[in-house]
């Protein structure tokens, strides 16, 4: 077991100053009042915050655009694959619940049956240093979702702040390069394991879900729902895309663009037929594929309660809300069959 | 070099008036600048903004667009609503910054190959004014 | 409010609505969301006051197609709102009681909202019903869209673009547009591609341009494309410069009067040339 190493805090630009010199450092800036991962540079003000980071880590390893193939007019637009970055890369400063996210897209792209290349090279190029949370902000509901607010698992490092330094331990061996730095002084106690409150809401199981796929209480939790996809873009688990090429004076990139099953887009196939027209049923997918089809397909659902959905929501339409509202349901309608030993008619 | 710095300019001629009148501009041998690309239309009528929009984000200097004179619209009233259509198109390109020298729209007819090759000449004169000025909208690269 | 719940439990009584869409205060949160209320139902927590600002025309449709009669609460701006949808039958005026309440402004993130301020109407121009003061009617200004007008082309562009490149391409402005209803939106339609459809400058610039165009002489001035836009981007200025255009070059003021239709459906032999711009003989 290696152990705990602490670093000043009027240490820490010194630290990542050094490792700069051999990675790319990605560390959380404030821009226009929300949180998003830049590359480090010295003079930026920078910080660790304890709330989430509003722009999630999804953008570094699987972004908004990203092309796949570039082709020119000149090579009668013969297709060449995009060559994957290979620099190595730090990104610190992320919470549990996205490294949780991490391991959930680790699933999507690097699976054995569809290996996505540009998503695996990220992942090769990148160490994870995450922070363990101290509290939990406004909208954090991971431990409604099965995670610890300060649980190291996933990340190559883990960092804690206490008072006026941090705790670092490297937790592979990956991990354990960055822990070479002159900076960081062997100590022996680790950071004090807090205990956290339950969830607040109980979450039905995934097969307990599956049964509600026709269930009338679609429509209610999706009345007011825009369906515009801005909380699926916001999630560092909606890792649905499209293929488009796109070209301008005589050069051409197919690429990925972030597509999202909220909008009507999404669904609509050829000849216009849409398999999901209404609302109600795009939020059913939406909330299924967190709670239930992730889970059936990966062994692990993907909502990892950070809570961007509801933060940048223009209704501020509350995620978790409507999970705890579907598992009431699930509850009562157990109770009315065990009741009656039938289905209610009116279900 | 030198031909870099011309302007190109992207016209939209409805097939009746317009673009007859070009091709008479054509077989009547007089001049117009070479800087013209024509698309031709049904009618002024069919030429949806977006068309406008797209040319110049695109990257063309100048986008004209023509159709026959009010009254002689082979659909009978395409031209009414191009005209609204094309006033307001105009007042938004304009408020957010394509210098409204950059937009011509006008009416030419089957007979007028001479407005037309004027038209053309004028445009593009005007265009070349404007080069030292911003072209703005125009995207610059494949990824922006 | 107690004079429009009593309304409300009257029209339920007399079986003139079956549901009114309306403003509710979750007594958990208190926060204030959009509504639809039932007879007997969760009325004691309705509220109109100015967190009330989501415009509930969007929400017709929808339940116009479920329930026969359906009552709604309307604020000046949401009313020539529900004008614009009327005029454009989107909606039948037989299934909708229109509730107009006298609006004393809202307020989005604790400042009076800028549409407030230019508000030309604090009473639904479409009512059955009118509960509280209606002021007197004035017509709209367009301060912030004068400014834009005395910059250089050049200038005007650098402040578009930099707004423009932060769109993510969300769509939730057209998604909260009641004007916005078309079944296949040009920025979804894959051949011709009109719009990329990743988020970058050009395309977010079609996007921006063909938003606005196809609302002009349509908007009505709700401002919820722009409340609801996660980048802050100044929707309200480009559709108040097309409405001011349309009043300008039609003499139309959208939302006004629910029998007007929208100037660029309807054509005119007697508009001049020179609406087009440049010089005609
Ligand atoms: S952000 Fe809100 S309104 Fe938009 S799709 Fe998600 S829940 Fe619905
Ligand atoms: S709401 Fe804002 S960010 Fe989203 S598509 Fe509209 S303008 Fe772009
Ligand atoms: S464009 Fe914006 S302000 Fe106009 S009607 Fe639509 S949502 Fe309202
Ligand atoms: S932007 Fe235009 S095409 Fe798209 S929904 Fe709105 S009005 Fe329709
Ligand atoms: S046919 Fe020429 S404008 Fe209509």
């Amino acid at each position: 077991m290696s152990k705990w190493h602490k670093l000043k805090r009027t240490d820490l630009k010194d630290f990542l100053s050094r490792l700069a010199e051999k990675w790319e450092v990605w560390v959380p800036y404030r821009v226009d009042g929300k949180w998003e991962f830049g590359i480090y540079a010295p003079d930026r003000e920078m910080d660790f915050p304890e709330s989430v980071i509003h722009v999630s880590m999804k953008n570094l390893f699987f972004p908004k655009r990203r092309p796949i193939a570039k082709y020119e007019e000149d090579s009668k637009w013969s297709m060449q694959p995009v060559a994957a970055d290979d620099k190595p890369r730090i990104v610190m400063g992320l919470h549990p619940c996205d490294v949780a996210g991490i391991e959930y897209m680790d699933k999507v792209f690097l699976n054995s049956e569809h290996k996505d290349v540009l998503y695996e090279s990220e992942r090769k190029r990148t160490v994870l240093v995450g922070m363990l949370c101290s509290e939990m902000a406004d909208n954090c509901h991971c431990t409604d979702r099965g995670l610890t607010p300060d649980s190291a698992s996933g990340m190559d490092v883990a960092f804690a702040k206490v008072d006026d330094y941090y705790l670092f331990k490297g937790m592979t061996d990956r991990g354990k390069e960055i822990m070479q730095s002159e900076y960081l002084k062997a100590v022996g106690d680790a950071p004090e394991k807090r205990k956290w409150p339950a969830g607040k809401y109980a979450i039905a199981s995934p097969e307990e879900f599956m049964d509600m796929y026709d269930d009338k209480i679609w429509h209610e939790l999706s009345d007011i729902c825009l369906t515009c996809g801005i909380c699926t873009y916001a999630c560092p688990t909606c890792v649905c895309f499209l293929v488009t090429d796109e070209k301008f004076k005589g050069k051409g990139e197919r690429v990925t663009v972030w597509d999202s099953c909220q909008l009507q887009s999404y669904s609509r196939m050829a000849g216009g037929h849409n398999t999901r027209k209404t609302p109600a049923s795009r939020v059913r997918n939406r909330t299924l594929d967190k709670f239930a089809y992730s889970h059936l397909r990966y062994g692990q659902i993907s909502c990892t309660g950070c809570g961007r959905c509801v933060m940048v929501c223009p209704l501020k339409r509350s995620f978790p809300q409507l999970g705890a509202r579907l598992s009431e349901r699930i509850r009562d309608k157990k109770k009315s069959k065990a009741g009656t030993g039938a289905r209610s008619k009116e279900d | 070099m030198q031909i870099e710095k011309e302007p190109r300019i992207l016209a939209i001629l409805c097939k009746w008036c317009s673009y007859a009148g070009a091709d008479l501009a054509g077989t009547s041998r007089f001049n117009y600048p070479a800087n013209v690309r024509i698309v031709q239309v049904p009618c002024s009528g069919r030429v949806d903004p977006i068309m406008i929009f797209k040319a110049f984000v695109e990257g063309y200097d100048g986008v004209m667009v023509s159709g026959c004179h009010p009254g002689d619209c082979h659909y009978g009233t395409g031209n009414y609503h191009a005209r609204r259509r094309i006033a307001v198109a105009r007042r938004l390109l304009e408020f957010v910054g394509v210098h409204p020298d950059r937009m011509h729209f006008t009416w030419i007819s089957a007979a007028e190959g001479k407005k037309f090759a004027e038209v053309c000449s004028e445009f593009t004169d005007k265009l070349r004014h404007l080069s030292g000025t911003e072209k703005t909208l125009a995207r610059k690269e494949l990824a922006t | 409010m107690k004079a429009m719940r009593k309304k409300i439990k009257e029209l339920f009584a007399n079986g003139d609505v079956d549901v009114v869409l309306g403003y509710r205060e979750d007594p958990a949160s208190g926060e204030v969301k959009a509504s639809v209320f039932k007879k007997d139902e969760m009325l004691e927590d309705m509220v109109f006051d100015e967190r009330c600002v989501q415009n509930l025309v969007n929400y017709l449709p929808t339940l116009v197609a479920r329930y026969s009669k359906v009552g709604i609460v309307l604020k000046g701006c949401d009313g020539r709102s529900l004008a614009t949808q009327l005029v454009e039958h989107r909606i039948n005026k037989n299934q909708i009681v229109a509730l107009g309440v006298g609006c004393e402004g809202v307020k989005v993130g604790g400042k009076d909202a800028d549409k407030c301020e230019d508000c030309p109407t604090s009473m639904s121009p479409v009512t059955d019903h009118e509960i509280g003061d209606k002021k007197q009617k004035k017509d709209p200004v367009f301060s912030k869209v004068e400014e834009i007008e005395k910059m250089s082309p050049a200038e005007r562009w650098k402040f578009f673009a930099e707004y423009f490149e932060r769109c993510e391409r969300c769509y939730a402005c057209r998604q909260i547009c009641p004007s916005c209803y078309c079944e296949i939106c040009v920025a979804d339609q894959q051949e011709p591609k009109w719009i990329e459809p990743s988020a970058k400058l050009s395309a977010n610039t079609m996007w921006h341009l063909i938003r606005a165009y196809h609302l002009a002489g349509r908007c009505a001035d709700c401002g919820e494309c722009e409340r609801v836009c996660p980048q802050e981007i100044p929707m309200r200025l480009m559709n108040n410069a097309l409405e001011k255009a349309v009043h300008e070059l039609f003499g139309v003021r959208p939302g006004m009067d629910p029998e007007e239709l929208p100037p660029l459906v309807v054509l005119s032999k007697e508009d001049p040339d020179t609406i087009m711009g440049g010089k005609h003989e």
